[in-house]
Parts: structure tokens; C-alpha cells; sequence
């Protein structure tokens, strides 16, 4: 049975975005919002091309910690904020800390951040174990 | 005297806050499901599978066929995000979401959502006025509640 107790991290996972996955992703949810696709348009609004979607940087935060949760437990809360933006070619980190853990509920702080160390958006999750953890 | 746009619709959003609205979602196939992996793992090298399905249907900005095209807003999104009121003339980026998964979500079993606008909040920030609207959607079937979600828009004028 694995320990999981305050200040045990979550592997990190890299994430390099790529603009086949934007389009698929604006595909797929239906999101014809043109600062994902069209690099005129976003520059227009000053960005140095096309943008990572919000809930893509919501997805990349959640597969962390469910990655991590993976016959662990399930995850039963999850937010996160979008802080700065990022295009296709960035090296993103997501990573993760526990910080709470009370009997089988576990608060996991998540946080993606790119290259240049800029928080590009927070998260939290609340995992559910499958077992309470001893002394917790 | 005639209020800036962004002043306009933040007068048009307080008048729909607590307004709710019930729309038939009909059955997510399990291909979008496999699309939408495929689409948050396509930038994880070395990662494939479901990791973020359960972000799926907060992640859908339109279920039916959406506007024709000539009727998108200049930035291509849809003029009437929330079914109650026009955001023509803002540019609306989503700030984040804070979620509950009650079930996972079967394929094949239709869906239903209830959306509210919960709130609205328009505030001076450095680059201007900022319009920050959140909308709680929760997702049903016929089991009962599968997702609450609340989400944050952030609307600011837009640049032309």
C-alpha cells in the first residue's frame, strides 16, 4: 500500500503544446473562438500566436493528478485558474504537492508553469482514496 | 449619456443573474470521448488514454450546430454564449472552473444541463474595465447528478 501523506509530490508531467492539438481540441468542444487557431487574429490582440484554450490547461492539470490518483483513489473536486497564456512550442511543467490529507480525502496543489518559471495556471484537486491512511 | 458597450452588457448580464436554463444535451458518443483524449494527449509525449475525460462535457462550449458562420462575432465566437444576452462588442476568455464529479459520465445515456448565471462583476483593472461573469452548469442523467461546475468568464472591450 502506498503512503500518501503532506508534502509528497507528484510525478511532473512535461507538456509541449502542439497546434494539431489546439485545432483537434477546438474541434472536438466546439470552440470556433479564433485566438486558437488563427495566428492574424491573436496577434491582433498581441499575442505571439495562437493560445492554448483554458480548458486545455484544465485538462493538462487534471491528467497530472489523475495520472498520479491512477488505483490511488478518485478524484472528486478539481479547479483551476488561468493565469498567462501559452502558445504552441512552450515546455509547460505541471506539477503537484499533497497538502491536506484527512482519513481517505487528499488535497492535492497543482501548477503548471512554463519555461520561464511563470505561473500559467493554478490548481487543486480532492482525491478520495480507496484506503485511509494510517495515522492520518 | 450612453454608457460604454462593456457598461451595456454588464447592465444586460444583471438583469439574466439567477436566471435558469434546462437544455437536452442528447447521448455523448464514446468517439468524442476518444477524440477528446486524443486531443489533451496529442501535446504529452508518452501519455495516451482517458486522463482528462471527466473534464469533457465542461470543456464543450456548444452542443447543437451552433451559428451559421456569418452570424460568429469578429473574434469567432458565438454572439449569445449564455442564452440570455448579446456580448457583442466584448472579448470573452474563460478564467477557470471549480468542479465536482458526482459519477462518470456513460456513454450512450442521454444528458441534460442546467445553466445559471450565478454572477456579475464589473471591475476597474489596469488594462480598463474587466466584466467577470460565473455561470454554474450541472450536468444530469438519468441516474441523477453527474458534474457541477462553475465556471469564470472574463470580458473585456474589444480592440476594434
Amino acid at each position: 500500500m502506498t503512503a500518501v501523506t503532506v508534502g509528497t509530490a507528484l510525478p511532473p508531467l512535461e507538456v509541449r503544446p502542439t497546434s494539431i492539438s489546439l485545432m483537434r481540441f477546438s474541434a472536438v468542444t466546439w470552440n470556433p473562438h479564433r485566438i486558437h487557431y488563427d495566428e492574424s487574429y491573436a496577434a491582433t490582440e498581441g499575442y505571439p500566436g495562437v493560445l492554448v484554450h483554458g480548458h486545455l490547461h484544465g485538462a493538462w492539470l487534471l491528467a497530472c493528478v489523475r495520472s498520479w490518483a491512477s488505483g490511488l483513489g478518485r478524484v472528486e473536486e478539481f479547479s483551476w485558474q488561468n493565469r498567462h497564456y501559452a502558445v504552441p512550442g512552450d515546455l509547460l511543467t505541471i506539477t503537484g504537492e499533497v497538502v491536506d490529507v484527512d482519513d481517505d480525502l487528499v488535497v492535492v496543489d497543482l501548477a503548471e508553469t512554463n519555461a520561464e518559471g511563470r505561473l500559467c495556471a493554478p490548481g487543486r484537486a480532492v482525491v478520495r482514496l480507496n484506503f485511509p491512511q494510517e495515522g492520518a | 449619456m450612453r454608457g460604454s458597450r462593456i457598461e451595456e452588457v454588464h447592465t444586460a448580464a444583471c438583469a439574466a443573474v439567477g436566471t435558469t436554463t434546462r437544455t437536452s444535451l442528447g447521448e455523448v458518443h464514446p468517439r468524442e470521448l476518444g477524440r477528446y483524449s486524443v486531443a489533451v494527449t496529442g501535446s504529452l509525449p508518452g501519455h495516451a488514454g482517458d486522463l482528462a475525460e471527466p473534464l469533457f462535457l465542461s470543456s464543450v462550449l456548444a452542443w447543437g450546430d451552433g451559428p451559421e458562420e456569418q452570424d460568429l462575432l469578429p473574434d469567432g465566437n458565438a454572439a449569445d454564449p449564455f442564452a440570455g444576452f448579446d456580448v457583442a462588442g466584448l472579448r470573452l476568455m474563460g478564467g477557470g472552473q471549480r468542479l465536482t464529479f458526482h459519477r462518470d459520465l456513460v456513454p450512450g445515456k442521454p444528458i441534460t444541463v442546467d445553466v445559471t448565471l450565478a454572477s456579475v462583476d464589473l471591475k476597474e483593472v489596469a488594462s480598463g474595465k474587466l466584466l467577470v461573469l460565473v455561470v454554474e452548469r450541472c450536468y444530469t442523467d438519468a441516474d441523477g447528478l453527474l458534474l457541477e461546475c462553475s465556471e469564470t468568464f472574463l470580458g473585456r472591450e474589444a480592440l476594434v
